[in-house]
């Protein structure tokens, strides 16, 4: 089957998960409005399943390398993983949906996209304890932080992302904040609180 | 705490006759939904939302497809009652067992005590609503969160104790809270028999008052507290 009748699917998988979700959509759905035959589909996916978690793949292929790659550019932290949540914030601005996808819809898709879907996060887990290492006190830290923080930011997510005025830019100071607190002390997570977005960077 | 929670939950043999018995109508379907809901715990609990079936359910409730289908349109409405029935047996527990004239650290150490005893004491109960209510769809996730958020203006009380000059808090600070104290008990959940009750109310109650009371205050508070 053609990449393109592949991609016509995924569009539309997409398209329709986001409006009604994930049980409510049919592969017969997905082929109607991808202009295909219900065959089509079965040449290229072996369930509805398996065309959701493709959908996922795909978005989170871009979305880890534009926040790796954010991450990677500043030498130190909490400016990594400050550069790292805009990065977050951009990606999610220009792709609302495959990010209401990716961090909402997939929990509802299986027990295998769940745990794709936490993986995903779970990206962050290393960007996130590098504060060990450059705080006041390590030994102090609780050893499952990271853990902790990623699981919550997780979870806000989700939550923010399902609602009507979600600001991503507006919402990072805030994360900041809890996170450079939890590893630096109050007064650091606080000056996070004051720290403006950077510069829109149009991608040419 | 008496009936609602007997019929909830614990005492899944307390049976209806079945036949012809005289019992009123609408006594006879409160039964059987208690009993369903029983079930649903169970059959969740142990299974999971995704795996469990209306079949299992019925089965475990002793009650027929008819009885069920008359009280429930399906899965997701039995799993929404029974996370409500668990939702509103922790409030209740949490109302008479947390005294609101103990000071504010207190009411929230011994509140997350409550939690991580009731875990301990039913693990079916708190995987439902602690796990399987993030994966069963939209509605259930609506309400777990509207659940988690109950915590909200408890925690919040803690902003009025911080000293005066103390740095900006985030916005986001009790969602943090609630939703990594969750995190947590989830944590607690996933490990079992081989988790510590006491480590977890120490570790979530740390997570609570840290950003209130600072580091070193939060964790005296923490230390003092055991889980039975």
């Amino acid at each position: 089957m053609s990449a393109a009748t592949r991609a016509a699917l995924m569009e539309a998988m997409l398209e329709l998960v986001i409006e009604r979700g994930y049980e409510a959509t049919s592969v017969s759905d997905v082929a109607e409005l991808a202009g295909v035959a219900a065959a089509d589909f079965d040449a290229c996916f072996a369930s509805k399943e398996e065309c959701a978690i493709a959908v996922f793949d795909h978005f989170q292929a871009d979305f880890e390398e534009k926040v790796r790659g954010a991450y990677a550019r500043e030498p130190t932290w909490p400016d990594n993983l400050r550069a790292a949540s805009y990065a977050i914030a951009r990606w999610a601005r220009e792709n609302p949906r495959g990010m209401k996808f990716g961090t909402v819809e997939m929990m509802w898709v299986s027990e295998a996209a769940q745990a794709r879907r936490v993986a995903g996060f779970e990206t962050f887990l290393g960007m996130i304890e590098a504060g060990r290492a450059v705080a006041p006190d390590p030994d102090a830290i609780p050893a499952d932080t990271a853990g902790r923080l990623m699981g919550s930011m997780a979870e806000i997510l989700t939550r923010r992302i399902q609602g009507k005025s979600f600001d991503p830019e507006g919402f990072v100071p805030e994360l900041m904040a809890l996170i450079v607190g939890a590893y630096l002390g109050e007064e650091a997570g606080a000056r996070e609180l004051a720290i403006p977005p950077p510069p829109r960077v149009e991608q040419g | 705490m008496g009936y609602p929670r007997l019929v909830a939950g614990r005492e899944i043999d307390v049976v209806v006759p079945t036949g012809r018995h005289g019992l009123p109508a609408d006594i006879v379907s409160e039964h059987q939904r208690a009993r369903i809901v029983a079930a649903t715990i169970a059959v969740v609990g142990a299974e999971g939302y995704r795996a469990a079936t209306v079949d299992q359910i019925v089965k475990a409730a002793k009650v027929g497809y008819v009885a069920f289908y008359e009280l429930f349109e399906g899965k997701e409405d039995c799993f929404a009652a029974a996370f409500e029935r668990i939702v509103s047996d922790t409030r209740a527990e949490l109302a008479e067992r947390v005294s609101t004239e103990l000071p504010w650290a207190e009411q929230i150490g011994e509140g997350l005590r409550v939690l991580v005893e009731l875990i301990v004491a039913e693990p079916e109960r708190a995987r439902l609503a602690l796990v399987e209510a993030q994966g069963a769809g939209r509605e259930a996730y609506r309400r777990y969160e509207e659940a988690m958020d109950e915590a909200v203006p408890k925690l919040a009380e803690g902003r009025a104790l911080r000293a005066k000059g103390a740095p900006e808090l985030s916005v986001a600070t009790e969602e943090a809270t609630t939703t990594g104290v969750a995190w947590i008990l989830q944590q607690m959940l996933a490990e079992g028999e081989s988790g510590s009750p006491t480590e977890t109310l120490r570790a979530a109650t740390r997570v609570a008052l840290a950003p209130y009371l600072g580091e070193a205050a939060a964790a005296k508070v923490a230390a003092k507290l055991k889980a039975r």
